[in-house]
């Protein structure tokens, strides 16, 4: 196309597509604007000198019309005088003496558009400014997203070398766990061992490989089977595959002895102690071996050494019984003869020398039970009977065996139990009994004057079971701190010196902690040297149901007053808890004065109980005063006096009847009766208010056979009380050696013995000495369980009595003797 | 598609549910790019992953997501990358409307492999035009309504948009009647 085709623009169109064009003239002096550039520069107007409006920056040339009519090839770049903006064009010829500037604003800001006022609508389309800027826009957010990249990079970076520091620093430590795992492995004196799921060996230690006789190294990849002697070698796999399959340990995680296998084939004992490695990739497990050759061996030795002491104990024991019995078949013959020539027609002198010979052999044959009792329960074959009995008949039965001895020395005997305490429990009555009699006995010896009392309270209750705790007071000489812990040993006494004057074999205590310690309880000892002791011991017993002896059946005297005077605690509370039981309202005072303060002071009463002595008492003085007051003349007394007690002058007339301490229920009762009529209480025992010393000498041959010592003497003291005497065989053999010696009216006979029992002995006296030739046999039994009396008859014994033993059964049953005997 | 839809889509997730969602809906949608490049190329495919991981993930619809996604953009995306440049391109929504075609035929001279969308207008008036939107990209219509009501709110001018024509329909391409309240006005 040539230049005469060029297209005329129209005014329009031009300022369209130049929006920023630039005229002037000769004299540089600016003839046209663009819209574009006016609205840029509101101030340029025609007649404005370009060198006023603009600077040239390039090209450098001068700036004049002739110059910049000859640069027409050069690119323009002129920037305002303001220097806000350049504009970036070329210069075109527009009249021969005009030049025109064609361009746009150079911007490389997108904000600059709007800096200058100006909009996008400014520029022409063609202009290639716009696409410049968002070309750059972009290229800013291409480095924006290569900052954050390199941003994120950096992080990531940061937290790589932060990791690689931390693995760095775990690294570190696994290597020192390592050392010290390798360290204990190395130095460790038991045999440790790994295997893998397989059984095969991944490390062992040195001292494995010693244990196993492997030279080092040779076990590893070996399976573990190889150090275990068959069956073990076989199940092996089995244990593992079934740890692997349920995840049952079987032994794993514990410990146990196990045989392993030598190199040379020989057995090693050992302790294993198998564990599984947790977080392992892998199944793996350890084996920690101990060679327990020496202590198997030691504990050998000591099990032999063991039996050899317990078989010479046995031999001990057994030769104990042996001699026991040996001396006690003479001694019985001698007490059984002596028994005899006492019934034969003797002087005084005579009479004195034998009952010495028979005191002596019952004393010596006491000394002979306690060791043959003692011998039993130190073998192991004493075995407890369980059955249920009377608490409170127990305990005054006791008190009964040492009331004789506390008499000769004036002390005051008593016994008191607590509120909440069972009245029926289930133990052995006998073995308790044989407790408590010792600990009385044992007061009684050791205490010159005072006060011996027995007390029992109730510990903490589980449903049946309860917890009875049992203690025995004294008065008397005490023991030293020193001599507590001797106390306990068999054959010992607080002081050697003691046996000589008190007596005793010194076996009471050591068999009363046994037996306390058979029926779970334990037995202590507080003492004041010359102030007293307490012996006091727990028991866990079973309650049971069932009435007790002296509980109230009825109040018959409900509403009537009682006067107690009675400066002993116990009694004074004993006698106090008794007559309130019985409906009675008490007055309870500790002296004379105080009494006859009551009385003045217009108290009334119809009944009393005063004690004969006492501190701050005489009660006889006080019946003396009582009758010189006219309120107190006709008031009815029963006077309280020592077991001691007998009967020298006439009683002053208001005293109705004597109540002998110690204290029981039963004599309560009837003492009461006396006060206020109505004999006829229901108490199971009602036990005569003075001793029983006047029954008739009655000539029956009585042979007691009965095992324990202080069944012996129970039985005995209440038949002495009845007015009979009687020989004691303490089993079978020596009842059946008895009978063979002497002939006998009636046997009491005791069903469980030792080596021969009732039942059986029973027999062989039927068998041997049929009909009229054999004795009358009564069985006396704890066990009262159904079917014992039937058991007893068939046997071939006449009668059967319970125990506790009931006196006025055992009279009933002496009376039809009696008359058989006649 | 353009690398900043994709960090569009990552901004407004990472603004509304924090970073860890978003890399969870990175890995639902099993796309591994630490991060998007603003001018760079990627696939439609991997926008189209992303968009349906974050419904998923979110529990929107995706038409929904693409609104509001629409409307980040504009006010959030373009005007922090593209702030200045946008402030040019007009003082009014007419005007900024008028040059939406322009601009995107800059961008298809810029970025020609990007294949940006076309835009006209047509029967322009005081109060609305037609916008024709025009893309190969199938399913970015509620995108587009989600634009211009950001522009809408950029510009403070309500505005009321009513598809005239839609391609899911059958239609050769998007028609918007776009009419607003002029602020001296409003």
């Amino acid at each position: 196309m040539s230049d005469d085709s060029a297209p005329t623009l129209s005014a329009a169109a031009f300022a369209t597509i130049f929006p920023f064009h630039l005229a002037f003239d000769r004299h540089l002096a600016i003839t046209r604007i663009g819209a574009s550039l006016q609205r840029l520069c509101p101030h340029w107007r025609p007649g404005l000198r370009l060198d006023q409006a603009v600077r040239l920056e390039r090209p450098r040339i001068d700036l004049n019309f002739e110059t910049l009519a000859a640069s027409q090839h050069l690119l323009f770049v002129l920037a305002d005088s303001e220097q806000r903006f350049r504009l970036r064009g070329q210069l075109v010829p527009l009249e021969p003496d005009e030049l025109l500037f064609l361009g746009s604003p150079w911007l490389t800001e997108p904000g600059a558009i709007k800096a200058l006022g100006l909009s996008i609508d400014d520029f022409a389309l063609h202009d290639p400014v716009i696409d410049l800027l968002q070309l750059l826009q972009s290229q800013r957010a291409a480095v924006a997203d290569l900052r954050k990249l390199t941003d994120k990079l950096s992080r990531q970076q940061q937290a790589l070398r932060d990791a690689n520091a931390r693995l760095a620093e775990q690294y570190s430590a696994l290597e020192q766990a390592q050392a010290l795992s390798h360290s204990i492995l190395e130095t460790a004196v038991d045999g440790i061992i790994v295997i893998d799921e397989t059984g095969a060996i991944e490390s062992v230690n040195p001292a494995a490989e010693h244990l196993f006789g492997y030279p080092a190294g040779a076990l590893l990849g070996q399976n573990v089977r190889v150090l275990m002697p068959e069956p073990t070698r076989q199940a092996h796999d089995g244990y593992i595959a079934r740890y692997l399959r349920t995840g049952e340990p079987h032994i794993i995680g514990s410990g146990r002895e196990v045989t392993g296998l030598h190199r040379d084939g020989s057995p090693i004992p050992l302790y294993l102690s198998v564990g599984a490695v947790a977080g392992a990739d892998r199944p793996r497990f350890t084996g920690i071996l101990h060679d327990v050759s020496e202590r198997q061996e030691a504990a050998r030795a000591l099990q032999q050494a063991k039996d050899i002491a317990e078989a010479a104990n046995r031999a001990k024991s057994e030769f104990l019984a042996n001699m026991s019995h040996e001396i006690r078949t003479p001694m019985n013959a001698v007490i059984g003869m002596t028994g005899l020539l006492l019934d034969t027609p003797l002087n005084p002198e005579q009479q004195d020398f034998v009952e010495t010979i028979r005191l002596s052999g019952n004393t010596l044959l006491t000394l002979i039970n306690d060791i043959l009792d003692f011998s039993k329960i130190e073998s192991g074959r004493l075995e407890l009977e369980y059955a249920p009995f009377d608490l409170r008949a127990c305990l005054e039965d006791a008190l009964d065996l040492v009331t004789p001895a506390a008499a000769t020395k004036n002390l005051e005997l008593a016994y008191w139990m607590g509120t909440g305490v069972p009245a029926r429990i289930v133990t052995d009555m006998t073995r308790l009994r044989q407790v408590l009699v010792n600990l009385l006995s044992n007061a009684v010896k050791f205490t010159p004057t005072g006060e011996v009392r027995a007390t029992v309270s109730a510990g903490p209750r589980d449903g049946l079971r309860c917890e009875l705790r049992f203690a025995v007071t004294d008065t008397g000489i005490g023991i030293p701190a020193d001599r507590i812990e001797r106390l306990f040993q068999p054959f010992s006494q607080a002081d050697s010196s003691i046996s000589r004057q008190y007596g005793g074999t010194g076996l009471g205590l050591a068999i009363s902690k046994r037996l306390i310690e058979l029926m779970s309880g334990s037995l202590t000892v507080s003492s004041t040297p010359g102030q007293g002791s307490t012996f006091s011991f727990s028991v866990l017993v079973s309650t049971t149901s069932g009435k007790a002896s002296g509980s109230a059946d009825s109040a018959p005297w409900t509403g009537q007053r009682l006067l107690v005077v009675e400066p002993h605690d116990i009694n004074r509370m004993t006698l106090t808890r008794q007559a309130t039981s019985r409906g009675l309202q008490v007055q309870a005072v500790t002296s004379a004065d105080d009494a006859l303060a009551l009385l003045q002071a217009g108290e009334r009463f119809e009944g009393a109980l005063i004690a004969l002595h006492g501190p701050n008492l005489d009660g006889r003085r006080l019946l003396e005063r009582l009758d010189a007051l006219p309120e107190a003349q006709q008031l009815p007394v029963v006077l309280l006096v020592p077991f001691s007690f007998r009967r020298q002058n006439p009683l002053p007339p208001q005293v109705r009847a004597l109540l002998v301490k110690p204290l029981k229920v039963a004599t309560i009762d009837r003492a009461l009766a006396q006060l206020f009529g109505g004999l006829a209480l229901s108490t199971p025992t009602p036990a005569p208010i003075e001793p029983d010393d006047s029954a008739p000498h009655a000539p029956l041959r009585i042979l007691l056979a009965e095992d324990n010592v202080v069944n012996q003497r129970v039985a005995l003291k209440i038949l002495e009380r009845l007015g009979y005497r009687a020989e004691v065989a303490s089993n079978g053999f020596e009842t059946l050696e008895a009978l063979a010696r002497q002939p006998f009216d009636l046997v009491l006979m005791d069903v469980q013995m030792p080596e021969l029992d009732g039942l059986e002995t029973t027999r062989r006296i039927r068998t041997r000495w049929p009909g009229a030739q054999g004795p009358i046999i009564i069985a006396m039994t704890a066990n009262a369980m159904r079917g014992d009396r039937e058991r007893c008859l068939n046997a071939g014994m006449d009668g059967y009595i319970a125990k506790p033993i009931d006196r006025e059964e055992l009279r009933s049953a002496l009376r039809t003797a009696g008359r058989r005997g006649s | 598609m353009y690398g900043m839809v994709n960090r569009a889509l990552e901004d407004m997730v990472t603004e509304q549910f924090g970073e860890d969602t978003w890399e969870r809906i990175k890995a639902a949608a099993g796309v591994d790019v630490e991060v998007f490049i603003t001018n760079e190329g990627y696939p439609d495919e991997l926008t189209y992953r992303l968009a349906a991981a974050a419904s998923t993930l979110l529990g929107q619809p995706v038409p929904v997501l693409l609104e509001a996604f629409g409307m980040h953009w504009v006010l959030k995306t373009a005007r922090e990358g593209y702030g200045d440049l946008m402030d040019a391109h007009g003082s009014t929504l007419p005007e900024f409307l008028l040059n939406l075609p322009n601009f995107h035929t800059r961008v298809s001279l810029i970025f020609p492999y990007l294949e940006p969308p076309r835009f006209a207008c047509s029967d322009v008036s005081a109060q609305s035009l037609r916008l024709h939107y025009y893309s190969h990209r199938a399913g970015l219509t509620p995108f587009v309504r989600g634009l211009l009501q950001g522009l809408g709110q950029m510009f403070a001018t309500p505005i009321t948009i009513e598809q005239e024509a839609d391609r899911a329909t059958g239609a050769d391409h998007d028609i918007f009647h776009v009419s607003w309240i002029p602020p001296a006005t409003a």
